[in-house]
């Protein structure tokens, strides 16, 4: 009996240990979307008063795996509908049409969508990130330790899943330059960019009111678009 | 079936690990009060650590041993902005901060009559410390050794001839490493030896 109670004793701590382990947080897929922004610090946002917003949207795909064929279009009034409403609240006005052919806004907004399947997330974000006109203007990736994993919460199927980035790009249309047969000195200034990122698994109403979400959240936190 | 391993390794060494003339084997569990640069990343009590420890006794009242020890800090943070590089991100942040330090220690014994031992110890050795961020699909971490010392008060309960309990309160301090912060936590240890 005495063995059996000194065992016990030196069990307890132990088992209390063990019960109260459980390291990992378990989140759910809303849990996971990032609203994530960048913008070139040098512009004066104020002189840029009116945008330009293109009735569609670049899809990015990893054509090696055929992704291009499964790519979701179901929401892509809603994404550029919303882009539009948060820059006409935040006191932007839209031009509507290009005239003779040139763009005359201050900014164009080009939104285009990134999916991809998580298990090639982690190399195909590095790809982008360097393929990504960032260098021009920006100062490039992040870079180390802020790098992409697989989520290991239980919540998610285990059979992977896809991962969508909507990427909303303020282009600075008064320093655009494309000069005809010369490729090194294309200028595309991009002077803010808004990301929206998040998993690709719910219902179509959960993926709405997500995206409103989070594509409101981009602006919210760039006080400086503020007109 | 890791938890049956791990209860049948120790419930052997109850049995087995008679400890060596003069030594004691404590085990402890050990909720901890996360403080200074440990806090500012994760500053939610942690009811995850466990230490082990090897004294063995000089003489009556003084006794050196070893120690390993681990605790898990994390807290869930919603929906803030926060700054990365030139980055501003808003989500929902899943931060970790895992302590294991491995120290050399030095305690002294208090003793009267009766069955209570206070004493008072201090450890000196190394920490290795991990901060994880993880957010959304993306993870921020940093890791690093860093130079640990923890000084401690605590008390044992002479249970019988071959085990105390114990409790001890148990102050962790690990020095800034490089851009690593300082992590300093309040553990209180509970837990039983065998002599």
């Amino acid at each position: 009996m005495r063995n059996f109670l000194k065992l016990m004793f030196f069990l307890l701590p132990v088992l209390l240990m063990i019960y109260s382990c459980h390291p990992e947080f378990s989140a759910t897929i809303d849990e996971l979307d990032l609203a994530i922004t960048k913008y070139d610090e040098d512009q004066n946002f104020d002189e840029l008063q009116t945008f330009y917003l293109p009735d569609t949207i670049i899809y990015i795909t990893d054509d090696e795996n055929s992704f291009a064929a499964n790519v979701n279009h179901t929401h892509e009034e809603h994404i550029l509908s919303e882009v539009r409403q948060n820059l006409l609240d935040l006191g932007w006005t839209e031009v509507q049409e290009p005239t003779n052919g040139e763009i005359d806004s201050d900014v164009s907004i080009m939104v285009s969508v990134l999916e991809t399947d998580i298990s090639f997330y982690y190399y195909y974000w590095w790809d982008y990130w360097y393929w990504y006109p960032w260098d021009w203007w920006f100062p490039g990736y992040p870079g180390y330790p802020w790098y992409p994993i697989w989520p290991g919460y239980p919540t998610y199927p285990s059979g992977g899943y896809t991962v969508g980035t909507v990427i909303i790009d303020m282009v600075n249309m008064d320093e655009v330059a494309m000069p005809a047969n010369d490729d090194t000195s294309i200028k595309l200034p991009i002077v803010w960019s808004g990301f929206v990122n998040g998993i690709l698994a719910g219902s179509d109403q959960n993926l709405q009111s997500r995206l409103t979400k989070q594509i409101s959240q981009v602006f919210e936190q760039s006080p400086y678009l503020q007109n | 079936m890791k938890k049956y391993i791990i209860i049948a390794v120790l419930a052997l060494i109850t049995f087995r690990v008679d400890a060596q003339d003069g030594s004691t084997i404590f085990v402890n569990y050990l909720p901890s009060l996360p403080l200074g640069g440990t806090a500012d990343f994760t500053d939610e009590i942690s009811p995850r650590g466990v230490d082990f420890e090897v004294q063995h006794f000089l003489n009556e009242d003084l006794s050196v041993g070893f120690n390993i020890g681990w605790t898990l800090f994390r807290q869930k943070i919603s929906g803030e902005t926060f700054y990365y590089k030139d980055l501003t991100i808003t989500g929902t942040q899943f931060r970790y901060t895992n302590i294991v330090p491995l120290t050399l220690n030095v305690k002294k014994y208090f003793m009267a009559n009766g069955d209570y031992v206070p004493y008072v110890g201090v450890g000196i050795g190394t920490s290795y410390a991990e901060q994880r961020n993880e957010i959304g699909v993306f993870e921020l971490e940093d890791d690093k050794w860093q130079f640990h010392m923890a000084p401690e008060i605590g008390m044992l309960y002479d249970l019988n001839y071959k085990s105390y309990l114990s409790v001890k309160l148990k102050y962790n301090y690990s020095v800034k490493a490089g851009s690593f912060p300082s992590m300093s936590y309040l553990s209180l240890g509970l837990g039983i030896g065998l002599k």
